[in-house]
């Protein structure tokens, strides 16, 4: 099995990965577990100071709290709480499904009620206190009043009644007892002086005061037992939990992500190290058999490189030991430099015109030594094309075929010599290959006419003995 | 070259590392526990008894309080700039105007009598008819009143941002909120919060010097307790701290006659029957300078103030003596500001 990435698709992974990584990261670090607490604090704090608020209450009414402003003070605290959560600096409404938004307004609700019973409560505990006072102070003073005896007893017997009323709460019996007592006590009024008689319809007025407004403070303090805070405020600080919990949930599997993330780009990071391994080997593979084929080629040719505008980049030791420069003088040089001017330019242009457009050219040429001289070599041009199909440097491979030339030039010569010795003869001649009888080397004189005459046999011959 | 951009970027993702771990090793170290804290404050300590001594000013809040007194006495919360909050406020009249009503922009005459601001902070809700729950929700109530300051916040502020130094005092104190609605009453709220009169006569009483109260003076004490007045007009400011109906035994209102709908109290508000007549409890403390009294004003002196409550909230007729003990008790109740008697 063989993986191939190309370059463009690596680095798009990557920078894929490091981005899910780092918003993963982001995210984790968003959730802060410390503002949690700190809600949760708020939350407690609900329960804890209406848990004061019932026990002032309860001391209120038992006259151990004897005033309001502690009562007053955990109220206000819990509705600066309520009114602080409403304002949702901890975002709890933004999850929907928690309904958390629901539970406090049930829970705003539910206190808001509360508040209006412990302010009636207050009201009327209030006067309730008022007229106890003031009834407990009215009964020290009969005995100073000198009542008459039956008086005194009716007097004692309505104190009994009250006292009833304010200290074992027997309201609902107590009304049916007190009214005949109290017109008893109204008929006989017109029997006492001014100050009984304003001293009895105090009794009276104050005792109904009692008995109404102990009533009333029973009917609240039963208003506020029904009153479901309690629940409430759980079910909200439950649900809080709860939610904390479900965020912690989908937080572990954010983790799980995260994790699982960076181990594949590791696994990924690995298998491309991997790759890129085994590409270098085969790189290198490659390059020293293209070592080796240079160094054959090096030693059989004479090989030089140039740029596209014929500035030789590269030569050979061959290069340099047939045309007699060295490495340092020939790179950089034109190609013109070992131009003998022996071929005339139309075949430069010619060579040019092909290598430009990419194909190879093949041809023979002569080229200058350093120091004068002459060599002639047969060579390929190869021009080398990039991704984009342009030329950007040729290869030329040539060798040395001076030493073919020469010989061709003497035959040529000797031919030559010959033809000019052979023709200043007046007598045809000829010769001729042994093996086919083909004819070589006529002279001026001999010809067609005189061939006949060579056939019938007065023609001077010459057999010329050749190899094959 | 190719070799080196690895190494390069090998050494970076080194260094990333490393940096991270020393990060989060220096944040390991920083973890730190955070106790919660009880506020201590709301501790049941004095609620065993009626009345409780004012306490001196606490943690406050010196530059936000300098601001709240510029504030209070800035004519530019007003529509006119002629009316600030210290026009009826006054601190040299026990924090009231001694009028039966107050006197907003344009001479014109408010319906209420105006409470003294002095201790104000002392009472569970705002407002004869408590209507706000806070010293910061009170505010709002003058500032657009059309007979009080007749203004309103978008022109308060516009006209506080003109002025440089206001601006930067608030955008100093409140960062990022600037000159708001929220900051001015916060502001104002922080200055009344110090608004205590502390040491008054009676208070050193409470704290055990006994012979501050003359033997009139404890006689009305005594009274006061009695009589039963202790039972709504108790806390550390002797009343703010419950509603009561103005005429609990006798009717008020239709023995006075004149009924006006500001006489509606907390029915105004809230439109149930239950609270009809109801105020908040006024507190006593300098109650000698702040006359006239009740919601309305109508009563000039202490003496007659005294005697009718008697008679609408306990349905009693007093005696010239016990009302003489009562508002000699009621005159020890003045208390001190800086350190200076009111």
């Amino acid at each position: 099995m063989k993986f191939t990435f190309s370059s463009a698709a690596q680095k798009i992974i990557l920078i894929c990965l490091s981005l899910l990584l780092a918003g993963l990261l982001v995210y984790i670090y968003s959730s802060e577990s410390r503002r949690q607490n700190e809600l949760i604090n708020q939350v407690k704090k609900l329960n804890f100071h209406e848990l004061r608020i019932e026990k002032s209450l309860l001391k209120i009414k038992h006259h151990e709290e004897l005033n309001f402003d502690y009562l007053n003070a955990n109220v206000a605290a819990i509705q600066n709480l309520l009114m602080e959560l409403q304002n949702d600096p901890y975002g709890i409404t933004k999850l929907k499904e928690a309904n958390l938004e629901g539970d406090l307004a049930e829970l705003v609700r539910e206190f808001s009620e509360k508040v209006e019973i412990i302010e009636q409560f207050k009201t009327k505990f209030a006067v309730l206190k008022n007229s106890t006072r003031y009834f407990h102070n009215l009964i020290s003073r009969i005995p100073a009043l000198n009542y008459p005896a039956e008086f005194e007893g009716e007097l004692y017997r309505l104190q009994h009644e009250i006292y009833n009323v304010i200290f074992y709460r027997k309201v609902s019996i107590i009304p049916g007892r007190l009214e005949p007592l109290y017109t008893e006590l109204t008929n006989n009024i017109a029997l006492l002086d001014e100050q009984q008689k304003q001293h009895i319809l105090q009794l009276i007025k104050h005792g109904r005061l009692i008995v109404e407004y102990s009533v009333a403070v029973d009917e609240l303090r039963g208003r506020n037992a029904a009153i479901n805070y309690e629940n409430k405020s759980l079910k909200f600080e439950q649900n809080l939990l709860s939610f904390f919990i479900y965020q912690q949930d989908q937080k572990s599997h954010f983790l799980n992500i995260l994790f699982a993330t960076a181990l594949f780009a590791i696994a990924v990071i690995i298998l491309l190290i991997h790759l890129l391994i085994r590409k270098s080997v085969d790189l290198k593979q490659a390059l020293m058999n293209i070592e080796n084929q240079k160094f054959a080629l090096d030693q059989h040719a004479i090989v030089s490189s140039t740029d596209i505008k014929g500035n030789i980049t590269y030569v050979n030791e061959k290069f340099c030991e047939i045309s007699g420069y060295s490495q340092e003088e020939l790179i950089g040089n034109n190609h013109r430099l070992i131009n003998s001017g022996h071929h005339p330019k139309s075949l430069f242009k010619d060579m040019w015109r092909t290598i430009r457009r990419g194909e190879v050219w093949h041809g023979e040429i002569k080229n200058a030594r350093k120091g004068g001289g002459y060599y002639w070599v047969n060579a390929t041009i190869v021009p080398f094309l990039d991704s984009q199909s342009q030329v950007y440097q040729y290869i030329s491979i040539r060798t040395d075929i001076s030493l073919l030339k020469r010989f061709e030039e003497e035959l040529i010569q000797g031919k030559l010599f010959l033809d000019n010795v052979t023709n200043a003869m007046a007598q045809g001649l000829y010769a001729q290959y042994r093996v086919q009888w083909r004819l070589i080397n006529l002279n001026q004189a001999l010809t067609y006419s005189s061939l006949g005459l060579f056939i019938n046999g007065y023609a001077l011959g010459l057999r010329l003995i050749t190899r094959g | 070259m190719l070799k080196r951009i690895d190494n390069f970027l090998f050494l970076i993702i080194c260094a990333v590392y490393i940096g991270y771990i020393c990060w989060q090793g220096y944040l390991l170290n920083n973890v730190e526990f955070v106790s919660v804290n009880i506020d201590e404050s709301l501790a049941a300590d004095s609620s065993h008894v009626e009345i409780t001594a004012i306490p001196y000013p606490q943690n406050v809040n010196a530059e936000k309080v300098a601001l709240g007194e510029n504030l209070f006495f800035d004519t530019r919360l007003s529509k006119d700039n002629t009316v600030s909050c210290g026009s009826c406020h006054n601190l040299m009249q026990g924090g009231v105007d001694n009028l039966p009503v107050s006197i907003g922009i344009n001479g014109l005459k408010g319906l209420i009598n105006a409470p003294t601001v002095f201790n104000s902070s002392l009472n569970f809700r705002q407002f004869w008819d408590g209507r706000a729950a806070t010293l910061q929700a009170q505010v709002h109530g003058p500032i657009h009143n059309t007979l009080e300051l007749g203004s309103h916040w978008a022109e308060v502020i516009h006209k506080l941002n003109q002025d440089q130094a206001i601006k930067q005092s608030f955008s100093k104190l409140y960062p990022g909120q600037g000159v708001s609605a929220e900051t001015i009453s916060d502001a104002i709220a922080h200055y009344e919060t110090t608004l205590l009169t502390p040491d008054s006569r009676f208070d050193l009483f409470l704290k055990g010097q006994s012979e501050r109260l003359s033997r009139e003076e404890r006689k009305g004490y005594q009274l006061f307790g009695e009589l039963g007045c202790i039972s709504c007009h108790q806390g550390v400011n002797i009343g703010g701290n419950m509603y009561q109906k103005m005429g609990t035994v006798n009717h008020y209102f239709i023995e006075e006659g004149n009924l006006k709908v500001i006489d509606f109290g907390r029915y105004q508000i809230t439109k149930n029957v239950e609270h009809k007549f109801e105020f908040k409890v006024p507190g006593l403390r300098n109650i000698a300078l702040t006359a006239p009294y009740f919601h309305d004003g109508s009563v000039e002196t202490l003496e007659q103030a005294v005697d009718m409550m008697a008679y609408y909230q306990l349905g009693i007729h007093l005696e010239q003596d016990e009302i003489g003990y009562l508002v000699s008790f009621l005159k020890s109740l003045t208390g001190r500001y800086k350190g200076q008697p009111l």
